[in-house]
């Protein structure tokens, strides 16, 4: 699951056109996961968070990954109140590290706290985190086709698998059929395969050396009435990124 | 002071020089404490402006200036906070010396440079130093005592040369010197960490000088307390991780006074987020340096453990913490700290505001519940503050 949200927030993209229209869930998760995964990717992205009174709360950091996302930093650049704080995620965000400058305190997070809020936002630590884990945590489903944002797209249903650690029960994505770039998401409750939890509406989408990348993303919480934005600001894949930035120290820097 | 100001506005100046960077915050603080039938409040203003400045690629300048006013009751009696059985012994004569002014305060907090390569980073100057796992304390760490009551609140900055080197990815090692008089003086420090797993450890030994005041004696020359210097040696470590979804963690230190007896300190530590998004946290501390019993505390442990000289009054103590975030933009929580030799507690109930962008609220409160004389009893009175905190 979490590979889902960070892929597509990071480096949503797609290859070739599908020729095969009548491709299985299965071949179309595929598709998607051969494509949302670019070896590296270093951007800057807008944060908006929209809370159930209607207050306004925005952030924006960089972020790094490499691996697949296998490695992931951000660094926050606004406000001023977490200016400078960064938080490295390794081994698909199963091990989590924070940074503090003003007090130049690192902290390592346990699994649990992968369900916290990133900053009050509606994306969980998880959520941002990188992954590989998506075929492995769900069973896929092929439902009849739809058209979203006037764009025909394939509707799959993902169904968590037993034993497994994902924070959704179910999750349904339609993804573009051109493009491959999933363009809604709903997300269902951890323990209410019907309770419908949060949605990601994913829009603007541009090429950015040469992979489909949303610039638009949108999530929405259901159950809490708070919402959150991303606005890609700047992104690229052509980056040759050092080992030693996905460390304690290249977290400092 | 003016001299100061006037080169940081001018370093803020655009194009003064490259890539510079100021930010940093305003705080106001109400603080009331209620002890003996007397209430005291002090508030405070301070404000904090940090300055950072890549001077070139993978060097680094960074400084922050505080200025620190207080109002209301700047000058207080450590007596007050004293059991009464103990304070009634000091002669009047005495007295004064036990008086605590506030005093308005302006000082450079860090200034430091640090130069980065892709695996070794040196930082000399004054800068922020912190060790260990810990959250309500920290036992390995040499330069800072915590305030358990306030715990995550920035430590002061220390004169030091530190080497850092990252050979691989979750490997890391430390060096550290911080000046002293002389070399004997000096504190030197070597860390080294690695990651296993899901846990991370590490090993720690430091040299570092320790001085406690003998609030009981008198120098005649200074006309202070008398004021004794030794050194010390500890050899520790602290790890973290996880086994299944609670996380673990644990940090403790073996200290060899060069004079003195040898005590140790060590404090581990479990957390879980439930489902519902509640955080809970609970750690247990031992120091063999403090009393057993409650009825050995004298005025120099007391003092000691005021003034930050020792890091607690009782042997052994106990911390809990749950947090909760109520709605959107504010958390709730509670602390609860324990004596668990003499069976007192303290409760923090604690609210945080987010309350505008760039202003947070904070709400703290700390009720003694045990009998005078006990670590956490009403001699220490309770009371609370109120922070607001404005980031630019």
């Amino acid at each position: 699951m979490k590979r889902f949200i960070a892929s597509t927030i990071m480096m949503l993209a797609a290859t070739l056109p599908l020729a095969a229209q009548e491709m299985s869930a299965d071949q179309i998760l595929d598709r998607v996961s051969e494509t949302v995964e670019p070896e590296q990717a270093h951007g800057k992205l807008r944060m908006t968070i929209t809370t159930s009174t209607g207050e306004h709360r925005t952030f924006l950091y960089e972020t790094f990954s490499k691996g697949s996302g296998d490695k992931a930093l951000i660094k926050y650049i606004e406000p001023s109140r977490v200016k400078g704080q960064a938080i490295l995620m390794l081994n698909d965000a199963n091990d989590i590290w924070t940074w503090f400058p003003r007090t130049k305190r690192v902290r390592k997070l346990a699994t649990h706290a992968k369900k916290q809020k990133l900053e009050g936002s509606d994306f969980s630590y998880e959520d941002m985190g990188g992954g590989d884990e998506f075929r492995e945590e769900f069973y896929a489903t092929r439902l009849k086709d739809e058209r979203v944002q006037g764009r025909p797209c394939y509707k799959l249903e993902l169904v968590r698998r037993e034993g497994s650690d994902a924070s959704y029960s179910r999750i349904l994505l339609w993804v573009d059929q051109e493009q491959l770039v999933p363009l809604t998401i709903h997300y269902y409750h951890d323990r209410d395969p019907q309770l419908w939890e949060k949605e990601l509406v994913c829009s603007d989408v541009r090429v950015v050396d040469g992979i489909p990348t949303p610039f638009r993303y949108s999530m929405h919480n259901q159950l809490e009435g708070t919402s959150t934005s991303m606005e890609t600001v700047e992104m690229r894949y052509d980056v040759d990124l050092p080992d030693d930035l996905f460390t304690e120290l290249g977290m400092q820097r | 002071m003016s001299r100061a100001i006037l080169a940081l506005t001018l370093l803020a100046v655009p194009g003064a020089a490259a890539d510079l960077d100021v930010f940093g915050y305003y705080e106001p603080q109400y603080a009331g404490t209620w002890a003996k039938e007397n209430y005291r409040h002090l508030m405070s203003n301070r404000l904090r402006v940090d300055i950072k400045s890549t001077v070139v690629e993978n060097v680094e300048a960074g400084a922050d200036f505080v200025g620190l006013l207080y109002h209301g009751t700047k000058i207080w009696n450590l007596l007050d906070f004293v059991p009464e059985s103990l304070a009634s012994t000091v002669p009047a004569k005495l007295r004064p010396l036990y008086v605590l002014p506030f005093a308005d305060r302006f000082y450079l907090g860090d200034a430091y440079a640090r130069v980065s390569f892709q695996r070794v980073a040196v930082t000399a100057g004054k800068q922020q130093l912190s060790f260990g796992t810990g959250y309500f304390a920290n036992p390995t760490d040499v330069f800072n005592i915590k305030d358990a009551f306030d715990p995550t609140y920035e430590q002061p900055g220390h004169n030091a040369l530190r080497l850092d080197a990252q050979p691989r990815s979750r490997v890391s090692m430390t060096g550290l010197l911080a000046p002293g008089a002389d070399w004997k003086s000096t504190t030197k420090l070597v860390r080294a960490k690695a990651g296993f797993g899901r846990f991370d450890l590490s090993v720690l030994g430091a040299e570092f000088e320790h001085t406690a005041t003998d609030f009981k004696a008198i120098d005649t020359l200074t006309m202070w307390f008398v004021r004794t210097t030794d050194r010390r040696r500890v050899l520790g470590g602290d790890m973290v991780g996880q086994v299944w979804e609670i996380g673990l963690w644990a940090e403790g230190g073996y200290f060899m006074p060069v004079q003195g007896e040898e005590y140790y300190e060590l404090i581990a530590g479990i957390d879980h987020t439930l489902d519902n998004g509640l955080y809970l946290m609970a750690e247990y501390h031992r120091n063999t340096q403090a009393r057993a019993d409650w009825r050995q505390y004298d005025t120099n442990d007391w003092l000691r453990s005021m003034f930050g000289e020792t890091r607690t009054l009782a042997r052994d103590q106990g911390y809990g913490l749950a947090r909760y975030q109520l709605i959107d933009l504010l958390g709730i929580g509670l602390m609860g700290i324990a004596s668990i030799n003499d069976g007192s507690f303290a409760l923090v109930p604690m609210v945080d505001w987010n309350l505008f962008e760039n202003v947070d609220l904070t709400l703290m409160a700390n009720v003694l519940v045990g009998d005078e004389g006990k670590a956490y009893g009403s001699t220490l009175g309770s009371g609370g503050f109120l922070r607001c905190r404005v980031w630019f």
